[in-house]
C-alpha cells in the first residue's frame, strides 16, 4: 500500500445469497446443532417460514463488507451486530456501510455503521465496525 | 448460571479451510499454499467462531439442539439470534493452539410484544499458545 492510499466514506454495497448448503456448512463449521438452521419442519414449528441464516454468519457478511472496503488498507478491530429479523435461504442480502466517526491520534481509527438488508429492503441486521487504518492511509473527504 | 468452561484446540489447515468455505471465502487466498514453509496465511476474520460451541454429546443438548452455552434455568425454550460484540485482537494461523474460555455473563429479561424475552449473555475469550488474546466475543442470545 502506498503512503497516499485513501479509503472512501461510503462502502461499496456487498451482495450475498446464502444458500441452504452454506447455512448447513456454517452450522457444521461452528458445530451449531440448533435445528432452525437445518430442519425446515422444526423451524416452522418455531414460527419461522424456513430454516434461517445464523446470527454468526451474518456477522461474517458484515466483516467481508468492511474488509473489501478496506482492501488491505487497514484492519477490522471490532465488529458488533444485532439481528433484527430472520434471513431466509436463497434470498439476496445487501450489505452496506459508511464511516460515521473518526478518532483522534495514530493509528487512525474509524467507526463505521453497517447494515444487512433483505430483498425487499427490510432491515435484517445492523451494527458497527471499528477499523484501524494502516500508517499513511487517509479517509476521503 | 452455568460455570465457566475452558477448552483447548490445535488449529489445522482443514479447520480454517472448512470455515472459509462456509463463509464463502477462499483459504489460502488465491496464489497462496499451505505446503511446508511458506508465508502463513491468517484465518478469516471471525474464524474463532468455529470454537464458540462445545462439542458436547447430543444427549446433553436441549431438545432444539441449541448450544449448551445458552442453556439456563429459565422458563424459555426457544432461542433466537440476538447480537454479538466481537473484538479482533490478533490473527489466527494454522498450528496455533487456542484456549477458549466461555461463561455466561448475565441473564436478564424484558417484556416483549408477545411476552417475556430472556437475554442470555455469553462471554468467550480466545487465547493462543503465546498467551495472546486474539479475540473476545460477548454474544447476546434471546430466548422466549
Amino acid at each position: 500500500m502506498t503512503a497516499s492510499a485513501r479509503v472512501s466514506r461510503e462502502m461499496n454495497e456487498y451482495r450475498v445469497r446464502p444458500t441452504r448448503r452454506q447455512i448447513f456448512m456454517f452450522s457444521a463449521a461452528t458445530w451449531n446443532r440448533h435445528h432452525v438452521h437445518y430442519d425446515k419442519d422444526a423451524a416452522q414449528s418455531e414460527g419461522l417460514p424456513d430454516v434461517v441464516v445464523q446470527r454468526a454468519l451474518l456477522g461474517n457478511f458484515l466483516g467481508q463488507l468492511v474488509e473489501r472496503w478496506l482492501d488491505g488498507n487497514g484492519e477490522v478491530r471490532r465488529l458488533e451486530w444485532t439481528v433484527r429479523r430472520s434471513a431466509l435461504p436463497d434470498r439476496e442480502l445487501r450489505c452496506t456501510g459508511e464511516v460515521t466517526d473518526q478518532g483522534q491520534g495514530a493509528p487512525a481509527r474509524l467507526l463505521c455503521s453497517l447494515r444487512v438488508l433483505g430483498p425487499e429492503g427490510q432491515l435484517v441486521a445492523e451494527g458497527r465496525a471499528t477499523v484501524e487504518l494502516n500508517r499513511g492511509v487517509t479517509l476521503d473527504g | 448460571m452455568a460455570a465457566s468452561k475452558t477448552r483447548r484446540y490445535q488449529i489445522t489447515a482443514r479447520d480454517i479451510r472448512q470455515f472459509a468455505q462456509a463463509v464463502g471465502e477462499r483459504w489460502p487466498p488465491p496464489g497462496g499454499s499451505t505446503d511446508s514453509a511458506r508465508v502463513l496465511h491468517r484465518a478469516p476474520l471471525l474464524f474463532c467462531q468455529s470454537y464458540m460451541y462445545d462439542e458436547v454429546e447430543v444427549s446433553e443438548l436441549p431438545e432444539d439442539g441449541s448450544p449448551r452455552e445458552l442453556d439456563a434455568d429459565i422458563p424459555a425454550r426457544r432461542a433466537v439470534g440476538g447480537g454479538s460484540d466481537f473484538e479482533i485482537l490478533g490473527s489466527v494461523y494454522e498450528g496455533d493452539v487456542l484456549t477458549v474460555v466461555t461463561k455466561q455473563k448475565e441473564i436478564f429479561h424484558k417484556e416483549g410484544r408477545s411476552g417475556r424475552l430472556y437475554f442470555v449473555v455469553v462471554e468467550t475469550s480466545f487465547t493462543n499458545q503465546r498467551d495472546e488474546v486474539v479475540a473476545r466475543e460477548v454474544a447476546t442470545y434471546i430466548k422466549r
